[in-house]
């Protein structure tokens, strides 16, 4: 559990703070560039000011960095110069004290694929790597509450979703809470169990990933993203697809490799979903869901429509001409075509 | 070459050597101090560490002379603590040379210092790692060109060191007769050959310094990520 009350001034607004995270995994803070994101987080690893922090019902806020059992990991932030990458992350293992979580170096290694790296000069490394190799030297300080400034910004987007998905597997294993921040939604809610708006300095939405996303689309600050869990029913050599299905449901997709490789979930944009009311002919559109229309709202210009696909929601858009053609209902049963999964 | 000039160039060397350490104990940790400092002495403190930059060498003599002199409780407080004086000794000589070459090897750490202050040490501190620790395994070992560079500079600016030394040393043969004094008595004396010797053989050291310098500096950048 964190508690914190944290008041600073900074140039354009002040960072007024007031929030309590009671059971989460990882939690993401959201928020475009500026309002305070980064600010908050060195508040709480004890790097900026003197603010009122209690980790697990203790106050911290006394205490300096390397007592507060948080890790930080600060945007931007460089490897050791003098250090290879493997001594990078000898560094780390050998020389940070009190560690909580008994994980191991080669753990880390092989979760993150880093082995081929280990002997290699760290200014010789791309951006992508040297952030991967600096979440490991993250992840080795061995605390249970690490903290991560775009943490995966230079990387691409299906090794950002590898990666996340590898952190979510660590913090599972290892029991090690995450709060991340990002100006990316859509890497936030693919790991995030909760997730936090700021906005000039304030929380201005605070909850599960779900809730707290609808509210940022409701207000237009995103293009709608939806997320799908999914099962792997087997790999079609053939056509070089996986063939999946959706969890708790009988229904069934057809998925290229590299969009299986990022993890158990599937990222939707709403630009990637068409609807109808009949069943379409079976044309290069072999991802077809039945769902069903619960909400329909209009946002700026479009209609936003909300899809429950067997328990999971499906955001999709639509322009007013087409709505207002379509005559379509909450509750009605519809069928949304996904296109480029294939 | 001339004894006596064999003896004023090993005098030299070992003046430098012993002014670049002495330098180097005191201003690392003090440079270290300095770069986190932001309070308003701020540029008072740079500014009298960087005044033998400016200030003519003899004048530094001149009042180092008055300092050492038995008339002088320092120059009284070192005569009963040591039993020697310091005017006209090789150790007053020292203590001269550490207050002439102190920015060189002060402003290399102090730059040094900020360069990791401002990235790396934060990204140790925000690994949690004790102060202790930053310092001995992380800023040292990143503050080796630092260092080297630091050194490097003490080690040449001693060495051409003529003023102060001659006004606070005076000119006495092993004792604190250094190299450039040696090449001014040679000149004056007309022996042109020795005073060649002696220039070649000081050029060809300072020439060495420098190309370290530049290697130290070249490490330098290569911290930067």
């Amino acid at each position: 559990m964190i508690k914190l009350t944290l008041f600073k001034a900074l140039n354009n607004f002040d960072l007024d703070i007031n929030l309590q995270l009671e059971s989460f995994n990882i939690a993401g803070v959201f928020g475009p560039s500026g309002s305070g994101k980064s600010t908050l987080l060195r508040c709480i690893s004890g790097l900026e000011g003197k603010q009122s922090i209690y980790i697990n019902n203790q106050p911290v806020h006394h205490l300096p960095s390397d007592k507060r059992g948080v890790t930080l990991q600060v945007q931007s932030c460089p490897l050791f110069p003098h250090l290879d990458v493997a001594g990078n992350l000898a560094f780390t293992q050998k020389h940070c004290a009190n560690r909580e979580t008994n994980i191991s170096e080669q753990e880390v290694i092989t979760a993150l694929e880093l082995q081929p790296l280990l002997k290699r000069n760290v200014q010789s490394l791309s951006g992508g790597e040297r952030q991967r190799v600096v979440f490991a030297r993250t992840m080795l300080a061995g605390q249970k509450l690490i903290i991560l400034d775009e943490p995966f910004s230079a990387l691409d987007w299906p090794l950002r979703f590898k990666t996340l998905t590898t952190l979510s597997e660590l913090a599972a294993k290892f029991n090690i809470k995450f709060i991340i921040v990002s100006h990316s939604l859509k890497e936030l809610l693919f790991c995030c169990d909760t997730l936090i708006q700021l906005e000039k300095g304030k929380v201005i939405n605070q909850g599960t990933s779900a809730l707290v996303a609808k509210a940022i689309y409701a207000n237009n600050k995103q293009t709608p993203l939806s997320l799908l869990n999914y099962d792997i029913i087997k790999f079609d050599e053939k056509y070089a697809v996986y063939h999946l299905q959706i969890k708790q449901s009988e229904q069934q997709l057809f998925v290229s490799p590299s969009a299986v490789e990022q993890g158990g979930k599937l990222i939707i944009e709403s630009e990637q979903i068409s609807i109808s009311a009949i069943k379409p002919i079976l044309t290069e559109h072999s991802n077809i869901l039945v769902c069903i229309l619960i909400n329909a709202e209009m946002i700026d210009s479009n209609w936003q429509l909300t899809l429950n696909v067997d328990g999971q929601t499906l955001y999709c858009l639509l322009s007013a001409r087409v709505w207002d053609q379509s005559n379509y209902k909450e509750g009605d049963t519809l069928y949304a075509a996904i296109h480029n999964l294939e | 070459m001339l004894q006596s000039d064999l003896t004023a160039l090993w005098l030299t060397i070992k003046l430098a050597f012993i002014t670049a350490i002495l330098l180097l104990v005191f201003c690392i940790p003090v440079a270290y101090k300095l770069a986190g400092y932001k309070g308003k002495f701020k540029p008072f403190l740079e500014a009298l560490i960087a005044m033998p930059l400016v200030l003519p060498p003899t004048l530094l003599g001149f009042y180092l002379l008055v300092l050492f002199s038995p008339t002088h409780a320092f120059g009284q407080f070192w005569f009963w603590l040591t039993g020697t004086q310091l005017a006209f000794s090789f150790q007053g000589v020292v203590i001269g040379s550490l207050f002439y070459s102190l920015p060189f090897v002060m402003q290399p750490l102090v730059a040094g210092f900020k360069q990791i202050n401002q990235t790396y040490n934060e990204a140790a501190i925000a690994l949690g790692l004790s102060h202790f620790k930053r310092f001995v395994y992380l800023i040292l070992p990143l503050l080796k060109p630092s260092i080297g560079s630091a050194f490097a500079l003490g080690f040449a600016h001693t060495l051409g060191e003529f003023g102060l030394v001659l006004m606070i040393g005076g000119n006495i043969q092993g004792q604190t007769q250094v190299v450039s004094i040696a090449l001014y008595d040679h000149v004056e004396s007309l022996n042109y050959a020795a005073a060649h010797q002696l220039s070649l053989i000081l050029l060809a050291i300072s020439f060495a310094c420098l190309v370290l310098l530049f290697k130290f500096n070249k490490s330098i950048v290569g911290v930067k990520q």
